[in-house]
């Protein structure tokens, strides 16, 4: 084992179970969560001298990570590749039925606004972070923002207008 | 109307953390250096290729067919382009060669840069690529977040490119060759084998989960259709994996459920022959295979490894390879070329002519150099070349690394 393999090993260690936490917002799943950081540790290993560089590696790997997650179609091949190869259970976090209803309104939001809004209120990034994370100007994550929360609340709206209906 | 604030909660991050499963790392290590053992490995001789890429500097073109080029053509740029530029002065890495079969060189490029991870660039990585082609160097633009390349049985090679920019973008398709990097749009309609007229196979995932598959792509009219009598099978390909085939329109491709080979004829025609039990060991020949590429008279050849497994069940070093074919009368025959020596798991990458250049894992000059490897090229025999002979293997002769 080298040196930068060690060093990869340490930031796993340290940040894995974190960044999957931030990257379930973004991806509306555990799994598919899981593979994006697994797929950024991946690219570091790949990319290590350039990984070894960079001043803040979880901010690489998260911009790695939401990178991966981008294409969806991409993301569901992948997953069901891994699935079938490692026998994996569907596990997801437990929720309270409120978060549940929030990740299924989530889930159909336009995907920019739902990485903003996952990375900076469920992961709890502050917006300059969330622009790294998404490649995208300050002014445009907030902006994201607000469209996001708007149409995330008429989706909530919706959603508990038809319950009682 | 109700406040997203009552529910956007982190509290849903901190239980997806928690719920989190954490893989060994060295499952996620072997996926990092399978990546970049592709990249790096990818074709025999790939640092000369490199130096035959760049050493053509001199005489790089750029395109000059905007006027009559499709919509959407991407133009080459010249020796004062800023891929051009990085890469003579060595800002770039070389992230992957591939060799067309006429000798067209197809090299992607990372640009390296000293300066912390700009946010306004949002991603690490922006690269791009160059054609090599007789005598000539053609340069794409330095704007895209990825490049992934397939190569064709004819002298061609299709991109998939993700542009860097704001908005969140899909790849798009290019057919790349001499004529420059044009837009290939993928159709509806399905191939029609028997009729058509197709310069080779490419596995692209589309943009939507019904259009992956395996297309069949006509060159000419830049666009890619779909070939059905492969769609029921469960192709194990990674998207952009090269796809085993010849000019005439044959090809090989495992199929993972269950795991079996299965060749295509130029009619579009199926046969299915089941590969080695022990190939699949560890779930699917997925796990365990390492590269597959086709002779040049038509069979089909399947590197995989066997060996022992760790305490979450992937394959681990010391392995043994074994080349998998399937005889001219339809006989599946395995034969074991060999253990690695080493520490460090095997790989292999298909040469144009169907050759496998097989890196053993049993680096000569130390870990730490990464360089001299000891490889293998191997190949059916010549005496097997003919239709009706059986694979007499004999024990492929190893190049000494430098």
């Amino acid at each position: 084992m080298d040196m930068d393999d060690d060093f990869v090993r340490q930031v796993y260690v340290a940040s894995y179970r974190r960044l999957v936490g931030q990257l379930y917002g973004v991806c509306g799943d555990l799994g598919e969560a899981e593979d994006a950081v697994q797929e950024a540790f991946a690219r570091a290993i790949q990319h290590e001298r350039k990984f070894r560089r960079t001043d803040n590696p979880e901010a690489w790997l998260r911009t790695a990570a939401v990178n991966v997650s981008r294409s969806r179609w991409r993301r569901r091949v992948l997953g069901d590749r891994l699935q079938r190869k490692a026998h994996r259970t569907d596990v997801q976090p437990d929720l309270s039925p409120d978060h549940v209803a929030l990740m299924a309104a989530l889930n159909r939001l336009p995907e920019a606004q739902r990485q903003v809004i996952a990375l900076h209120h469920l992961a709890d990034l502050p917006v300059h972070e969330v622009a790294v994370a998404v490649g995208a100007p300050v002014g445009t994550v907030k902006a994201r923002l607000c469209r996001g929360r708007t149409t995330l609340a008429q989706l909530l709206n919706d959603r508990e207008e038809a319950h009682h209906a | 109307m109700r406040d997203p604030d009552d529910l956007l909660d982190p509290v849903v991050s901190r239980r997806a953390s928690a719920a989190a499963r954490t893989p060994d790392f060295a499952a996620v290590e072997r996926r990092g250096q399978r990546r970049r053992r592709r990249a790096r490995v990818s074709a025999v001789g790939a640092v000369v290729a490199v130096v035959a890429a760049v050493s053509v500097v001199g005489t790089q073109v750029a395109s000059d067919r905007a006027d009559t080029a499709p919509a959407g053509t991407i133009e080459w740029e010249g020796p004062d382009g800023e891929l051009a530029r990085v890469v003579e002065s060595g800002q770039a890495e070389n992230t992957g060669v591939v060799v067309g079969p006429g000798g067209s060189l197809l090299t992607t490029w990372s640009h390296l840069t000293d300066e912390e991870m700009d946010p306004r660039e949002g991603l690490p990585d922006v690269g791009g690529f160059a054609l090599a082609i007789d005598g000539q160097t053609y340069w794409s633009p330095l704007d895209y977040l990825s490049v992934e390349v397939s190569r064709l049985a004819s002298d061609a090679f299709v991109l998939s490119l993700v542009e860097k920019g704001e908005d969140l973008a899909l790849p798009s398709y290019y057919v790349v060759d001499v004529e420059g990097i044009r837009p290939l749009e993928l159709t509806q309609a399905p191939a029609d084998l028997a009729n058509g007229s197709y310069e080779g196979f490419v596995y692209l995932i589309g943009t939507r989960e019904d259009q992956m598959g395996i297309y069949a792509l006509d060159v000419q009219t830049l666009t890619a259709s779909l070939v059905v009598e492969l769609a029921d099978h469960y192709v194990h390909l990674d998207d952009f994996t090269h796809v085993p085939q010849t000019e005439e329109g044959e090809l090989w491709v495992i199929d993972l459920g269950p795991d079996h080979l299965v060749h295509m004829a130029p009619d579009g025609g199926l046969s299915t022959y089941p590969l080695p039990p022990e190939s699949r060991r560890f779930g699917d020949i997925g796990m365990s295979l390492r590269e597959s590429s086709m002779s040049p008279d038509g069979r089909p050849i399947v590197l995989w490894a066997d060996g022992g497994s760790d305490e979450v069940g992937n394959l681990v070093p010391p392995m043994t390879l074994m080349l998998t074919t399937v005889t001219a009368s339809g006989t599946v025959s395995t034969v074991d070329i060999g253990a690695t020596p080493g520490r460090a798991p095997a790989s292999a990458a298909a040469l144009p002519d169907g050759r496998l250049l097989v890196n053993n894992g049993g680096g000569c000059c130390g870990p730490q150099t990464r360089v001299g490897v000891t490889s293998t090229l191997s190949t059916l025999p010549k005496e097997c070349r003919r239709s009706d002979c059986e694979p007499t293997w004999s024990r492929p002769s190893i190049a000494q690394c430098a």
